[in-house]
């Protein structure tokens, strides 16, 4: 078994022939087109222009305005799913018995399809009829039916908290899986000490918990710096561009502007921003490792 | 006194989530069996008056809703399902061998396959779409499953080739070695040895694909026009689009869509939980 014979190889090259038809012959292929000026519907005329794509989205303010509202729902979202799902772990770890009712529960939200989150939300936050509206109108809270989504800054809101209300429950699960590993004796020697929730909280169950922070964080990141079926369907990037982040930016420049050669350049500039967000998450990774092997 | 104070604490908190997780789902579902008057209503009708099936029965047989023709339903479910479980059943295939070799040999250009692997699981959908456009439609295959196929096995098997390699991992060297030993040659102690030992990460590799598969809308979107091939996300997106919102059956819609879902997360919780918890800490 020590020698690598026709075996192996006959077993590892059909998953990697596909992989490079698949995956990596159209990331190269997006790379190349970046530096081209190309337009949908007329493959033919395509003329290379060097950097100059690159140079017009970094100057344009669409651009920058895309990533600041992009920064903004990723922040904001990770942040609220990651307290919101170490809370409840906490709660799901405790004894107590709605646990299990709970514990099935947290799964829901998770198997909804994005898609279909995002029309139950829109419909709940509908103008004339929605029930957020009926719900705030009856216990008196507003005296006017609210347009959520007919503002920029508040339907970004809008859109991060149908996000959350799906995503949250990640984090839960995951850190719920880390914090079963925790010796029960920790706490009870933290409890003789006369060590309160917060102190507990802060000295003996976030540090313990570090790797599956650090790794949860960065995929939901990753996956929150992507956004764009929720925003499709909720607001389309409006309203007044409001809610229009990157991925939103791309499909507008590539699909409905149908400027091919600049979409390519966008996407380029997107996949080294995450691939940066990825590097800290492989460093982060290899660091646990040897503090486990040291 | 003072745990008593903490056991009602937690009830009550127990009792918030619950509420908070069950409230929209709630709403879905008596959105989408209220007749139109009582859906249309300023304060909204919390409990429905006159249940009604109209919904369903408008996605099943077709019609005209208020929004003009009801696209054929039964047709997206059927797209997806399809594209779903050939998209799995491609990735499972290529991802046992691939993971299992990884997993025992080449052990210095292991490392790099993975990371490249891990890297460009982390390429936004978005960055690709537009390859991929081009491409599908080089190959002719555009608006049929294949395209779909094609793309999804792209984002599928890098993760299914991470999942695999973390289980053949878990299953010690010595034994496949103690097979060989005994004549039992490469093959047989692959596939009698390894293989039945790896079950379980089968069973998440195929759970987690199909989710995600089902889940996915942009490339369904962009490289599918009609009922040949449209999948069930594009279907439920597109009642939003038409002049009129009918919001009845998009929530109809959307219920149907959650099903499958929402039944394999309920019956298989198990390997959901493990796969959310390998996948986070080992990728």
């Amino acid at each position: 078994m020590r020698k690598t014979n026709y075996f192996h190889l006959l077993m590892i090259i059909p998953a990697t022939v596909v992989l490079l038809l698949t995956l990596f012959y159209p990331i190269v292929n997006t790379i190349i087109i970046s530096f081209f000026d190309k337009k949908l519907f007329y493959p033919s005329f395509s003329t290379f222009v060097g950097l100059s794509n690159y140079k017009e989205i970094l100057s344009n303010e669409e651009f920058w305005s895309a990533f600041k509202i992009t920064i903004y729902f990723t922040i904001v979202s990770v942040f609220l799913e990651f307290v919101i799902g170490l809370f409840t772990a906490i709660l799901l770890n405790q004894n107590f018995k709605l646990r299990g009712f709970l514990r099935t529960l947290v799964i829901l939200p998770w198997a909804i399809p994005t898609v279909v989150n995002g029309v139950l939300w829109q419909w709940i936050f509908d103008s004339n009829y929605g029930s957020l509206n009926g719900l705030l109108y009856q216990l008196g809270l507003i005296h006017n039916y609210v347009n959520w989504l007919g503002k920029p800054f508040m339907a970004l809101n809008m859109v991060i908290i149908a996000d959350v209300w799906k995503n949250c429950w990640f984090f839960t699960i995951v850190l719920l899986g880390a914090l079963q590993t925790i010796p029960k004796n920790y706490y009870d020697a933290a409890k003789v000490d006369g060590a309160g929730f917060w102190n507990r909280l802060f000295n003996v169950t976030l540090p313990l918990l570090r790797p599956a922070i650090v790794v949860s964080l960065v995929l939901r990141t990753s996956e929150a710096f992507k956004v764009f079926d929720i925003i499709y369907i909720m607001t389309k990037g409006g309203p007044a561009n409001g809610t229009q982040v990157l991925s939103y930016y791309v499909y507008h420049t590539s699909f409905e502007a149908m400027q091919l050669g600049k979409g390519a350049a966008l996407s380029t500039i997107i996949a080294i921003i995450i691939l940066l967000i990825a590097l800290v998450y492989i460093k982060s990774l290899m660091r646990e490792e040897v503090e486990i092997n040291a | 006194m003072h745990k008593r104070k903490k056991i009602i604490g937690l009830y009550i908190a127990g009792i918030l989530v619950a509420i908070f997780i069950l409230m929209p789902i709630y709403w879905m579902f008596v959105s989408s069996i209220s007749p139109k008057i009582e859906l249309l209503s300023k304060p909204p009708h919390w409990f429905p008056k006159n249940p009604t099936l109209q919904n369903f029965k408008k996605l099943i047989w077709g019609g005209t809703g208020t929004s003009g023709e009801i696209p054929d339903f039964k047709r997206a479910l059927l797209n997806s399902t399809i594209v779903a479980l050939i998209t799995t059943t491609i990735s499972l295939l290529l991802s046992i061998p691939a993971g299992y070799v990884l997993s025992r040999k080449f052990q210095k250009f292991k490392q790099i396959y993975l990371n490249i692997i891990v890297t460009a699981r982390m390429f936004p959908e978005i960055a690709l779409v537009l390859s991929m456009y081009l491409i599908v439609s080089r190959l002719k295959i555009i608006n049929t499953w294949w395209a779909l196929i094609f793309v999804y096995t792209s984002f599928i098997l890098p993760y299914s080739i991470w999942i695999m390699y973390g289980y053949f991992l878990t299953i010690p060297k010595e034994l496949d070695e103690a097979a060989y030993i005994d004549g039992a040659g490469i093959w047989k102690s692959f596939l009698k040895v390894d293989l039945p030992l790896a079950l379980p990460g089968f069973s998440t590799v195929a759970i987690f694909s199909f989710l995600m598969c089902w889940d996915e809308f942009l490339y369904a979107l962009i490289l599918t026009f009609n009922m040949k091939a449209k999948t069930i996300t594009v279907v439920v997106s597109e009642f939003t689009t038409r002049h009129m919102i009918d919001y009845g059956l998009m929530m109809a819609g959307g219920l149907v869509a959650t099903i499958p879902p929402m039944l394999i997360a309920l019956l298989l919780q198990k390997y959901i939980i493990s796969g959310l918890t390998v996948g986070a800490v080992k990728g």
